[in-house]
């Protein structure tokens, strides 16, 4: 069974696409006989590669995925749970295969691509029975999920990113390289761009950081300009990786982000 | 503004409210508790937050203690403008760049200033003050120098003197007087005077008073007020400083009222004289001897005690022995204002009242006179042992143009038909010299001939118009009687109370309709509502119209009812008391009296012996006079003949003794009072002065002079330390506000608002205000710049255009 998603590269597959000249180290079992035949020279069949689409959902558990304030309706965590379904739903509905693999500290859990519709529900279940736990630990899971990923796959990571931002890089890096087309959805909640808050307050980290006691109204503009900053290397990063990158907020309906993202993969693949 | 750099002495008028600086360790307290209490909130971005505190921890920590710099400077300048702060120049150094000051020295000397207390009067602190002043003046400087009084003009420097000697002299010469204080007089010569000097001159006023309540916190709404404004004025134009000298409170009883039931005497006849003492204090009880002398002789002495508040009456019975002038006064005991205690009235004695009776019908029989029932009515007692009031001399209308009315102190006119033009002047005269006339109608009388003879003379003889007789039968039923009203009338003082008094059963069955002049006073009315005796003044006698017969004639009065005959020794007595009124005075008012053509001089000898020649004046003299005291004369009707002797204004309290001839020899006394209200020393001080006078005035109120007390340079009103105290602390109230918001922007507001205060220190408030423009313009535009510039590096580094 094939799925409709068509793929730009060329293969050796069933449908065929053009011939070329026989070189050297070519394998011949592709060898056009019949043109032998015909013309005494060696040409290679090519047919349009018409393989399953495959797209892996990463999603980060850490604890502080679970943060959610007040102005925001749902936790990031959340948030990404929501996503991540509504996207294995679009995969699967053009009968592509997608998989799932949650981590935090590491690589917790894995679930193999498949294009079986009642894949969806294996999904939601792993996606229900996953709760934050756990310091962020994004570029060795990264990089332990490269290593397992034998096929290239579209892979979109859903993570705050609040981890070691170089280690994190890496992981994406090496997932790039092993020819993955990796898109970052990175999933913020309002109140830590906006940093709404007025009244003297202690800040307790949720895995593991310092508390702050802070005054905000003295310290919010910092604050604002310091996590904007990090929005801007996150961005820079990936733009250096040539890694799609898009800011998931809790509180704006994955109605506006979610379209929003398919229209820059469109435009994406246009340009490619 | 400070005119030039000069040595500062640094004070504060209310100091005890610099306590409220302790408000200021307020943000300290909060800022303790504030880092142990604050609530408690998960969050996942912290190590944002560590790293944005870390990179500003210092400009944290500068943004922390400068807020709450400037909380507690907001609090210890609540304290700093509560407690009225003022700076001051030394000795010597005002006025370093040269220009010279114009002193304007003001003592208040009215008679609440002679009291006494530690020894010395206030008066006496007072001109110590200004002596002060004068001696702590630099060369240059002029002063000119005004008193507080009532009778006087104020100014007693009037052109601005250099030489301190001189000035000093003249303030050595200076003493209180015995009268009320003129508060607006003085206030406005002040003003005149400042307004004469050139505007560049430094000017300044150094009011010396005790602040007496009822001269400058007057029940009056407008004198209020005007001297309200006046101050104010003063204050806009010159460095004004109060001093106070009332010290502390002072508790006073003074003896407020001296009379006698009769403004005359009678030899042999018991006068009532009544004294009213009153204590100003708001505690305890004035225990005092009071004294009663007559002709200087102790007659009486009794101990008395007044509460605090209240008044009391005393009474005495005394009987003269001797006609004459006497002087008749009263002494309370010794306190702290001796010159109040002390209460004069000149009384004349006389052996008869000498009444005059002119009938004016055909006599057949005695009583078909119409004289005959006045004539029975004043008839001398039987009894020897009870003297009669008056004595009574009759004469027919005939020779009413050449009897001598000198020697008549009432006369009464009972049923005349016609007065010539000379009867009428001679009546005029009578009237005006202090007479009685007493006019009785009846059928002779032609209305028209008395509405011209007597109305029309320049005094207005005649207290109404006769109109028409009314009769009996115009009354709904058939007769007329009396209407006392309310008894307010002096005449029917005996009457009232006295429930068969005779006035309401009195039938009259006719009456002369009269219209009452302007001035004139209904004593008695008719139940139909028409006046039925009316009287009015004219010069210092009075004048008594009977608007039916003083005989049987119109009414059953003189044959029926018992109030005739008291009713006709109180018109008498009533009509002969304008005599005698203008004897007694008030401190500051002059003494006056009309003489004859033949009346050439007068000498006047007062209390403290020394004596002034005074000569008649003409009418012309008299409006000129007048005019020139500013104030109505009690004569301005009078009739162009007759003259007048006059005094200056008393200045002191006291018998006065007026010697009038050649050629005939005449002595009255007359009696010279102070003006009670300067008693009242109960509410001047301590504590403030008159707050609500000096509302919105910033004027500085001082208790005594000390070395450095000179005139206050920064406590000027239109430029008050403490005014510019409360504007930085609403500057502040508003950047504190703003920097809890924007602590970027609070921080230039502040810089705006320093720099704004210290230029308008230096150079007045329009320097400030520009320096803080510009001041604000420079801090905003390098933040915009420094802002600006950030984020165009930052997006450099972004790669973003």
């Amino acid at each position: 069974m094939t799925g409709r998603h068509r793929s730009s590269q060329r293969g050796f597959s069933a449908e065929f696409a053009e011939h070329r000249e026989y070189t050297a180290g070519d394998d011949v079992r592709y060898v056009d006989w019949k043109v032998y035949g015909r013309s005494d020279r060696y040409y290679l069949k090519q047919f349009e590669d018409e393989t399953n689409f495959s797209c892996w959902m990463v999603l980060d558990t850490s604890e502080s995925m679970s943060y959610r304030s007040t102005a925001a309706p749902v936790s990031k965590l959340d948030h990404a749970r929501r996503a991540i379904a509504a996207l294995s739903w679009l995969v699967l509905g053009q009968r592509d295969a997608v998989g799932l693999a949650t981590l935090s500290g590491a690589l917790d859990r894995l679930l193999p691509p498949s294009t079986q519709p009642s894949h969806l529900d294996q999904i939601g279940r792993i996606l229900q029975e996953t709760t934050p736990r756990g310091p962020t630990a994004l570029g060795a899971a990264l990089e332990d999920l490269a290593t397992r990923l034998d096929r290239r796959s579209l892979v979109i990571c859903f993570s705050d990113l609040f981890d070691d931002l170089d280690s994190a890089t890496a992981g994406l890096e090496h997932l790039a390289w092993r020819g993955h087309d990796v898109v970052v959805l990175q999933v913020i909640d309002p109140a830590e761009e906006d940093f709404p808050f007025e009244e003297p307050t202690r800040f307790v980290g949720l895995e593991g950081e310092t508390d702050q006691v802070v005054e905000p109204r003295a310290l919010g503009e910092a604050y604002r300009a310091e996590f904007q900053q990090f929005l801007d290397d996150v961005s820079h990063r990936c733009r250096s990786l040539h890694l799609d990158h898009l800011l998931l907020r809790s509180d704006v309906p994955l109605t506006v982000t979610l379209p929003r993202f398919l229209e820059a993969r469109l435009h994406h693949r246009g340009r490619g | 503004m400070l005119p030039s750099w000069t040595p500062l002495a640094f004070g504060f008028a209310s100091p005890w409210l610099l306590l409220g600086a302790c408000l200021a360790t307020i943000p300290v307290v909060l800022h303790l508790l504030f880092r142990r209490q604050h609530r408690e909130e998960p969050f996942a971005a912290n190590r944002f937050l560590a790293e944005a505190a870390r990179k500003h921890s210092r400009r944290l920590r500068f943004q922390h203690w400068l807020l709450l710099v400037v909380r507690m400077a907001i609090l210890l300048l609540v304290a700093f403008s509560l407690a009225r702060p003022f700076v001051e120049a030394l000795p010597g150094d005002l006025d370093s760049d040269g220009t010279a000051v114009h002193h304007i020295l003001i003592i208040d000397s009215s008679l609440s200033m002679r009291h006494t207390a530690g020894g010395s009067r206030r008066f006496d602190r007072g001109r110590a003050i200004l002596e002060k002043i004068v001696t702590a003046a630099r060369e240059g400087d002029t002063f000119r120098l005004l008193t507080i009084r009532a009778a006087r003009p104020p100014v007693i420097i009037g052109q601005a003197a250099g030489r301190k000697p001189d000035v000093l002299a003249e303030l050595e010469r200076l003493q209180p007087t015995w009268e009320a204080a003129d508060v607006v007089t003085a206030l406005q010569s002040t003003l005149s005077l400042l307004d004469a000097r050139e505007l560049s001159e430094h000017q300044r006023v150094s009011l010396v008073s005790d602040l007496q309540p009822t001269d400058w916190q007057p029940e009056g709404e407008s004198v209020h007020s005007r001297i309200h404004t006046l101050l104010a004025a003063i204050a806009s134009k010159a460095d004004l400083v109060v001093y106070d000298v009332g010290g502390s409170a002072a508790a006073n009883s003074t003896i407020v009222d001296l009379q006698s039931d009769s403004p005359v005497a009678v030899t042999g006849i018991p006068v009532v004289l009544r004294a009213t003492v009153k204590h100003f204090g708001t505690s305890g009880a004035g225990e005092r001897q009071i004294e009663l002398h007559v002709d200087d002789r102790l007659v009486s002495r009794r101990p008395i005690s007044v509460a605090a508040g209240r008044s009391i009456d005393f009474e005495w019975s005394h009987r003269f022995a001797t006609g004459g002038e006497h002087r008749v006064e009263a002494r309370l005991g010794g306190d702290g204002l001796a010159d109040d205690n002390r209460r004069f009235l000149s009384l004349p004695v006389r052996d008869r009242l000498q009444v005059l009776l002119v009938g004016g019908r055909y006599v057949g029989r005695p009583e078909d006179a119409a004289t005959f029932y006045l004539e029975t009515a004043l008839a001398p007692d039987p009894d020897p042992a009870r003297p009669g009031l008056v004595e009574a001399t009759t004469i027919p209308e005939r020779r009413l143009a050449t009897e001598d009315l000198g020697r008549y102190d009432c006369l009464v006119l009972s049923d005349i038909g016609r007065l010539v033009r000379s009867e009428a002047d001679r009546l005029a005269r009578f009237v005006a010299d202090g007479g009685g006339l007493i006019l009785g109608l009846g059928d002779t009388v032609d209305p028209g001939s008395w509405n011209q003879q007597l109305g029309n003379t320049s005094a207005g003889l005649l207290p109404g118009r006769l109109d028409r007789i009314v009769e009996a039968s115009d009354s709904t039923s058939g007769a007329f009687v009396f209407d006392p009203g309310n008894y307010t009338h002096p005449v029917l003082g005996e009457f009232r109370g006295l429930a068969d008094n005779g006035l309401a059963t009195t039938v009259t069955i006719r009456y002369l309709r009269t219209r009452p002049h302007p001035g004139s006073n209904v004593a008695l009315a008719f139940d139909s509502g028409d006046p039925a005796i009316l009287t009015r003044r004219m010069g210092h006698g009075r004048v008594v119209l009977v608007t039916t017969s003083l005989d049987d004639r119109w009414t059953t009065w003189p044959v029926l009812s018992a109030s005739y005959l008291p009713m006709v020794h109180e018109l008498i007595r009533f009509a002969v008391s304008g005599r005698w009124s203008a004897r007694q005075r008030q401190v500051g008012e002059p003494i006056f009296r009309r003489v004859d053509a033949t009346t050439s001089a007068g000498t006047l000898t007062g209390p403290d012996g020394s004596s002034h020649s005074l000569d008649p004046t003409t009418p012309r003299e008299r409006t000129a006079r007048a005019r020139r005291a500013g104030a109505g004369h009690p004569e301005k009707r009078d009739e162009e003949s007759v003259r007048e002797i006059a005094s200056d204004e008393t200045l002191v309290p006291g018998i006065y003794r007026l010697e009038l001839g050649p050629p005939s020899r005449v002595i009255e006394l007359f009696s010279v009072n102070i003006d009670p209200a300067e008693s009242d020393l109960s509410a001047s001080s301590p504590g403030p002065p008159p707050t609500d006078l000096l509302s919105g005035i910033d004027v500085p109120i001082r208790v005594r002079w000390q070395p450095g007390d000179v005139p206050v340079l920064s406590d000027h009103p239109g430029n008050p330390l403490s005014r510019r105290a409360l504007a930085i602390l609403l500057g502040l109230l508003m950047v504190e506000l703003i920097m809890a918001w924007r602590f970027r922007v609070g921080t230039i507001c502040l810089a705006v608002l320093v720099t704004t205060a210290l230029a308008g220190w230096w150079g007045g408030w329009l320097s400030g205000g520009v320096a803080g423009l510009l001041a604000g313009g420079l801090f905003a535009a390098r933040d915009w710049r420094n802002r600006y510039g950030r984020h165009r590096r930052a997006a450099q580094t972004h790669g973003q255009p």
